[in-house]
């Protein structure tokens, strides 16, 4: 990897939370409004999320130049111990994509359908597991459960409005 | 006082409530010893399902889970050489040698006996402690509890990860997700975004769920996950022997109190305090070398400790509102759902909500004595669960905890938004425990500061003229660049 691909790699986790913290710092007047007291109240409700803003900026910033001109053994350290064990990405992607759509199709699916379908996905997603624990375990997590939590928490979850 | 001990013993031998101990210990056990499943994890998904409980029963189950969950992290260190929490790394060092040695119920024994010793002990100090640093508290004005809550925002982000500058960013998210919703003083809204949803804030349990449980199963499903079995070892008889165990009652005792001392602190926890007394126990035993060859005295220091911090913790928790960890943490997040604001003024105005928490560690520890010796023979069954079945367990029981919140899909889609937040969290190396705790504290700091700068007319002075504020304020300065002083002056001295 390239110099600056290595420096860009280093530093995107806190040129994210710059930005982050840059667009909270702009869009503060137009989410919280003040009252005119003519100066009297020296504190608003915008003090704080100003200060908090302004910390996330200054500290990201700080980061982003340790990591360009070489700080403390501490900050380096930290920003170049970037995970070395294998991560499977497209795994965990398809896993929230699952659970993404389980929230979409709750309401109409109803809570049994959608989370055979979610604990059914999972697993395959997970891999190393057998047909009939697939079975057994979405059964198990979808009806069952949808009484226990209606009998014994009074939670009911939702039956689905396509079989309504 | 001793009307709120008989309260609290009234409320913990209930039948109900003892009920719930020895489920939340069940709970606890289960997840301490499965690999990659923390305590706080536990407790995070047991948090909605006592909602509907009363405070005190709420407050016991979670204790049971914490005790237990805590202690059964030593499990899976012992039989598989994979702690099942971070605060078991030290037991793991000279538990596996046991079991490869077939000596594995002795090691588990040890650490059952040093656990209950060590959360007993702890509890004990959470009785005395507690009330005394809560009657000092009780003098403490904004200015006061402002510099003490930056003070412990402070060293949370420094010991809890490795860099102290992404620590602070994580506590300034923290500080930034507790203002979302109406501001406490004026009452306008904020970052609401034209949404009623973000009008009453991002819940708490919903970032808790997100950032440590949905967090971890994208962890664990990003790994190469595969099925773990004990390692073959030697039959050896499955019965507890006493001559294991009271050679180490001293250690288990002094490491006991170095834990306790430990877990007052804020932001340190119970892996600090294992490798703390594991090296005390190795510098003072009288066989040093066999410590990380198989030395139960290794154990029992290790384990002692890590359960000797899980009542400490909760002293500043309860008297000063500071949680000293993140399952500290949600305890006041449990409290703070029933109405309670946890300080100095909850001892006066809840003594006996305070004993019951404090009595039902100790009996929490004696079900837990009983629960594991029944369990010693069959952990092996336990950590043999595979990932495959485990983690869509965890994942519907996080959606359903998360739903049950407001019944609505909008409490789970917070969840998952955190929870891939917490996922990015993990992998640049951000700790979650300084965004968590600053959620947590958020309304307290924000209040405090408030008022002190309006008792001050916006002069930021206050904080510096009042000698308990400048007290925190000097501490927070040596948190800060103590450490940073400290290596550049060895630096310059190595060079000399």
């Amino acid at each position: 990897m390239s110099g600056s691909a290595n420096l860009l790699r280093r530093n995107i986790s806190s040129i994210f939370t710059l930005l982050v913290g840059l667009f909270v710092f702009v869009s503060i007047p137009s989410q919280i409004e003040i009252f005119d007291d003519g100066g009297m109240n020296p504190v608003t409700a915008r003090t704080l999320p100003y200060l908090i803003s302004s910390g996330i900026i200054l500290l990201s910033l700080f980061i982003i130049l340790s990591n360009i001109f070489g700080a403390s053994d501490e900050e380096e350290n930290a920003s170049e111990a970037l995970p070395q064990e294998k991560t499977s990405y497209l795994r965990v992607f398809y896993a929230f994509a699952a659970i993404a759509l389980w929230i979409v199709v709750l309401p109409y699916l109803g809570y049994i359908v959608s989370t055979i379908l979610l604990v059914s996905t999972v697993m395959l997603i997970i891999g190393n597991c057998r047909w009939w624990q697939i079975a057994i375990l979405s059964f198990v997590l979808s009806v069952p459960m949808n009484y226990l939590l209606a009998i014994a928490l009074r939670v009911y979850l939702p039956s689905g409005s396509l079989f309504n | 006082m001793f009307e709120d001990i008989l309260y609290a013993l009234n409320v913990v031998f209930q039948w109900k409530n003892i009920l719930l101990i020895f489920l939340g210990t069940a709970i606890g056990m289960v997840f301490g010893a499965l690999p990659g499943l923390t305590v706080t994890l536990a407790v995070t998904l047991v948090l909605p399902f006592t909602f509907d409980l009363s405070p005190e029963a709420g407050i016991v189950l979670l204790t049971g889970v914490y005790c237990a969950g805590t202690y059964a992290g030593s499990i899976s260190a012992i039989l598989i050489n994979t702690p099942g929490t971070p605060s078991s790394v030290a037991t793991s060092w000279d538990g596996y040698p046991l079991t490869l040695q077939g000596k594995s119920f002795d090691a588990l024994s040890v650490a059952l006996h040093a656990s209950v010793i060590g959360g007993l002990i702890s509890a004990v100090a959470l009785i005395f402690f507690a009330p005394m640093l809560a009657k000092t508290a009780l003098a403490f004005g904004p200015p006061e509890t402002f510099a003490l809550t930056f003070f412990g925002l402070t060293i949370i982000a420094r010991v809890s990860g490795k860099s102290l500058s992404k620590g602070l960013i994580s506590a300034l998210f923290g500080l930034m997700i507790a203002s979302v919703g109406v501001d406490p003083i004026m009452g306008v809204p904020r970052f609401a975004f034209d949404t009623t949803f973000l009008y009453g804030g991002v819940g708490m349990i919903e970032v808790f769920i997100g950032i440590f449980a949905i967090a971890e199963i994208f962890n664990q499903i990003g790994k190469r996950l595969s099925n773990l079995k004990p390692s073959a070892q030697s039959p050896q008889a499955k019965v507890i022997r006493w001559k294991s165990i009271v050679p180490h009652y001293w250690t288990t005792v002094k490491s006991s109190i170095i834990g306790i001392v430990i877990g007052v602190i804020p932001g340190t926890g119970g892996s600090i305090a294992s490798f703390i007394a594991y090296d005390e126990a190795k510098r003072s035993s009288k066989n040093p070398e066999l410590f990380g060859k198989g030395s139960l005295e290794g154990v029992a220091a290790s384990e002692s400790a890590n359960n000797g911090v899980t009542a400490a913790t909760l002293i500043p928790t309860l008297t000063l509102g500071i949680p000293g960890n993140t399952v500290a943490a949600i305890f006041l997040g449990a409290l703070l759902i029933h109405g309670l604001t946890p300080g100095p003024q909850l001892f006066v105005d809840q003594g006996g909500l305070m004993y019951t928490i404090m009595i039902s560690f100790i009996v929490a520890n004696i079900v837990m004595y009983f629960q594991g010796r029944f369990a010693l023979k069959w952990f092996d069954k336990i950590i043999s669960i595979p990932p495959a079945v485990l983690l869509p367990i965890i994942l519907v029981m996080c959606l359903l905890g998360a739903f049950s919140i407001s019944n609505s899909v909008n409490s789970v889609i917070v969840s998952l938004i955190f929870g891939v937040i917490g996922y990015a969290m993990i992998k640049f190396e951000y700790s979650t425990a300084p965004m968590v705790i600053a959620i947590i504290l958020g309304r307290m700091v924000e209040e405090s500061l408030r008022q002190s700068l309006i008792l001050s007319d916006g002069s930021p002075t206050i904080f510096f003229l009042r000698p308990i504020a400048l007290l925190f304020m000097v501490l927070t300065v040596l948190v800060t660049f103590l450490p940073a002083i400290i290596k550049q002056w060895r630096k310059i001295r190595a060079r000399a």
